[in-house]
């Protein structure tokens, strides 16, 4: 009787200095828009963004695109544990050289704080 | 005088007794006809609640207003069964008891019902399953069916102690008669006697005596009971009008003073009479047997209590009696046991015959069917089951269930079945079926909310399709044990209401090891549990029992879940596996959409998963056919319906080759900074070749991959 949604994003205001907004599930041209949407919520607010993938189990161009589109308007900080095969996948994407990465929350923040762009 | 005395007394108890008698009688009838209604209407409350109970699930499960329909009936029901509880006669405890049960009814409505029903109805169906997942729902109901319990043992407890106390009543008062008429006739007796030996000296007084006996008499002959007096040697001393009409076919004026039963009766029945007055005479224990007499309509049976007959010095000199014509009370018991076991077999019959078929030949479904009746009596319900053999090795399988019992049930189900199986084998999907199912439903009335459930598995395509009328989910086990209910598209029963939507047809994947358990109620409805302890517990056993063969299996789950209790209603469970085999080959035909698109990525991954490849190289492989299926989906049919995506996989000698085929126009090939250019860009990183082709009929785009080659990539 459980209900499995594809997609699960939460967003956390409250560090007040940056945003994290953390991404469960798959992120595929369905589902992207959705992501798109919310990131954009966020970076309207002109706050640096902490996108957490450590739950995120696929994402293909699609995502790619919304992730693209945000770092435009915003710094982005991306979450992919080490090993993980979206850090790859990231890389190959053309990700790595317009957002940093890091494998955890904590060493995302210390990002944020220590390299002020 | 004294004796003259004795006699007046005599027939003052007679006169009292008789009329006592009845009247008590009488009184145990009226405590009959008020305490069932009690009994009853403690069962009204129950069954109300649960109709609000069921209907507010329901509800919550589709947000269909019609569901609501038996909230409010159910209420009524409860409200005029509490008020019947509380009428005249009520005792003290009672209405506590009614009061506690509707106290707690209320507190259910007031803190679980209408709070999720105003949510849902005003469009926060988060908040109503917030309601919904604290659990306050259960425990609220809980409490009222313990309250109810706790009535109904009241109510019990108060209908057994008046019963036991009329019972007394009547058995003392009865008592009393005969002992009364065993004094009087033994005082009658001695009269008689002195009267022969000393008559003549006492002349003067055979007057009064003469006329007490006609008083006396007159009184015996009033009962329209035959009442009788015998000797020890089964001469009858007395005899009313009754007694002389039962032993002599119906003749009332036969002379049966001073003749025995072997004058009237058949030489068998006289020799058991006989056998019974010894034995009363022996022992001195009163005695009630059963004497079958023959009346001018045929024989009777007549209920015969008898008592010793005790002189004045406690020899017991012969036997007193009194009996009752049950005849007419036992045909008709008879009758109804005949015409019972004649409509229970007709019902039977029918639905044996009715029910579908139960195996299926298909080397890729292994398909088991099971029919349990109920094990009461006259309880053959509306339950059935098909398997219906479809094109492209597809298999329709239905399970459904009629309303109510017996021929009227079973005939509403024959009808439904043979219309669901035609319309199946017809082409049409689910919801189509069930809708053109339901108009015809709306035109039998035994067929009105009759639940249903259509599924078709599509081993080619690894899917499942189906549509639910009302009817208990299916269920899903995956080759690891994992149980799902399809649970999310629940549309009314059939012909319960009219809709005002199409009904709609729910997608699951089904993939190769995972097996279905379809069902009716009756496997999983206990009294007084919620349904879903009965769900929950279905899924465990099905979960345990993944690993045995279906047919192991299915009668597994039948015997494990109704092993412990006494199966009320009657149960039809369909278990579908498909057969785990894996092809070279992976093909899917789907209509180009980005739903479409997730769960064709989904069974390729599961396809792939076969050949063991590392996590990173199936994840590239899943991104690479995620973006050919983009494409697909998002520029062939750009401002066009969506068409169809063909999407082809086979492996042979370490290359896995991949094509995704459209039918739109193809725009020119776009390269960075565009989206698609980077869809294009990272297929092209992710696998080892890539190929664009574009003709008349619509693109292909192709991917190769070589086995194992993880190693060598950037």
């Amino acid at each position: 009787m459980t209900i499995e949604e594809p997609l699960d994003i939460r967003t956390d205001l409250r560090p007040a200095e940056y945003a994290i907004v953390t991404v469960r599930g798959e992120i595929d041209l369905e589902t992207a828009p959705e992501l798109e949407r919310r990131l954009l919520e966020v970076a309207e607010r002109r706050m640096p963004i902490v996108v957490d993938l450590s739950e995120c189990r696929y994402m293909d161009s699609s995502g790619f695109r919304a992730l693209h589109r945000t770092a435009a308007l915003c710094r982005v900080v991306l979450v992919i544990p080490a090993g993980a095969f979206l850090e790859r996948v990231a890389r190959l994407a053309g990700l790595a050289e317009l957002v940093a990465i890091r494998n955890d929350v904590a060493g995302a923040t210390e990002h944020l704080r220590t390299e002020p762009r | 005088m004294l004796i003259v005395g004795s006699f007046a007394v005599l027939l003052l108890v007679a006169a009292i007794g008789i009329p006592a008698l009845l009247a008590t009688v009488h009184a145990l009838d009226r405590q009959q006809q008020r305490s069932d209604p009690s009994a009853t209407a403690t069962n009204a409350a129950l069954v109300g609640a649960l109709d609000e109970e069921t209907s507010v699930r329901g509800y919550i499960i589709t947000a269909n207003q019609s569901f609501l329909a038996q909230y409010s009936s159910g209420a009524q029901r409860v409200t005029a069964a509490l008020a019947t509880l509380r009428g005249p006669d009520a005792e003290n405890d009672i209405q506590s008891a009614v009061d506690v049960m509707e106290k707690s009814l209320k507190t259910w409505r007031s803190t679980f019902a209408e709070p999720v029903i105003l949510h849902i109805r005003t469009g926060d169906p988060a908040a109503a399953r917030a309601i919904v997942q604290s659990g306050v729902g259960k425990s609220r109901f809980d409490e009222f069916r313990a309250a109810h319990d706790q009535l109904e043992a009241q109510v019990a407890h108060d209908v057994s102690t008046s019963r036991k106390r009329l019972r007394h009543d009547v058995e003392s008062s009865l008592l009393g008669l005969i002992v009364a008429l065993a004094v009087g006739l033994a005082v009658a007796v001695g009269l008689w006697l002195w009267w022969r030996v000393w008559g003549e000296r006492e002349a003067g007084r055979e007057l009064a005596l003469a006329d007490l006996g006609v008083l006396l008499r007159s009184v015996v002959e009033a009962t329209t009971e035959p009442i009788f007096a015998k000797d020890a040697d089964g001469r009858h001393l007395l005899a009313n009008r009754a007694r002389a009409a039962s032993l002599a076919h119906g003749d009332a004026d036969a002379i049966v003073i001073g003749r025995t039963v072997d004058d009237f009766v058949d030489p068998e029945m006289a020799r058991q009479i006989r056998a019974e007055d010894l034995r009363v005479m022996s022992t001195g224990e009163d005695s009630r047997n059963e004497e079958i007499l023959g009346q001018p309509d045929g024989p009777h049976v007549f209920l015969t209590s008898k008592s010793p007959l005790e002189a004045s010095d406690g020899r017991r000199i012969g036997v007193v009696g009194v009996a009752r014509d049950v005849t007419l009370e036992r045909l008709l018991q008879a009758d109804r046991e005949r015409l019972y076991q004649i409509e229970h077999r007709l019902a039977e019959t029918l639905q044996q015959a009715m029910l579908g078929n139960a195996e299926i030949d298909d080397d890729r479904l292994d398909v088991c069917a099971r029919y349990q009746p109920a094990l009461e009596e006259l309880t053959v319900g509306g339950d059935w089951y098909d398997v219906v053999p479809l094109p492209n090795d597809m298999v329709g399988l239905i399970v459904g269930d009629a309303v109510g019992r017996g021929i009227d049930a079973a005939t509403a189900m024959g009808q439904l079945r043979s219309s669901l199986t035609a319309l199946a084998l017809a082409g049409l999907d689910p919801a189509d079926a069930l809708e053109a199912v339901e108009a015809f439903a709306h035109t039998i009335p035994g067929a009105r909310s009759a639940t249903c459930l259509y599924l078709i598995v599509d081993p080619t395509n690894a899917r499942l399709v189906y549509s639910v009328a009302g009817h208990m989910p299916p269920l899903v086990i995956t080759p690891d044990g994992d149980t799902e209910y399809l649970d999310r598209q629940q549309d009314p029963p059939l012909a319960a209401a009219y809709l005002d939507r199409p009904r709609r047809v729910g997608t699951h994947p089904f993939l190769a090891g995972s097996t279905l358990v379809l069902f009716t109620d009756g496997l999983v409805e206990r009294r007084r549990e919620s349904i879903d302890d009965g769900l929950e517990r279905l899924a465990l056993a099905a979960s345990a029992t993944i690993d045995l063969p279906i047919r192991a299996m299915c009668d597994g789950l039948i015997a494990g879940l109704l092993a412990d209790q006494l199966q009320r209603d009657d149960v039809a469970v369909v278990v579908a596996r498909l057969v785990k085999t894996h092809s070279d080959q992976f093909r899917r035909r789907v209509s180009a959409n980005a739903a479409n698109a997730r769960v064709v990525r989904h069974d390729f991954q599961s396809w792939i998963a076969h050949y063991e490849l590392g996590g990173e190289a199936a994840g590239d492989l899943a991104i690479a056919l995620g973006e050919a299926l983009a494409n697909g989906v998002e520029h062939a049919y750009a401002g066009m319906p969506p068409g169809i995506l063909e999407v082809e996989a086979t492996y042979a000698d370490g290359l896995l080759h991949v094509s995704v085929r459209d039918h739109g126009a193809w725009r020119a090939p776009q390269e960075e900074p565009t989206d698609r250019g980077r869809g294009l860009n990272l297929m092209r990183q992710l696998v080892d070749d890539v190929r664009v082709r574009s003709d008349a009929r619509g693109t292909v785009v192709e991917l190769d991959y070589h086995f194992p080659s993880r190693s060598n990539r950037t």
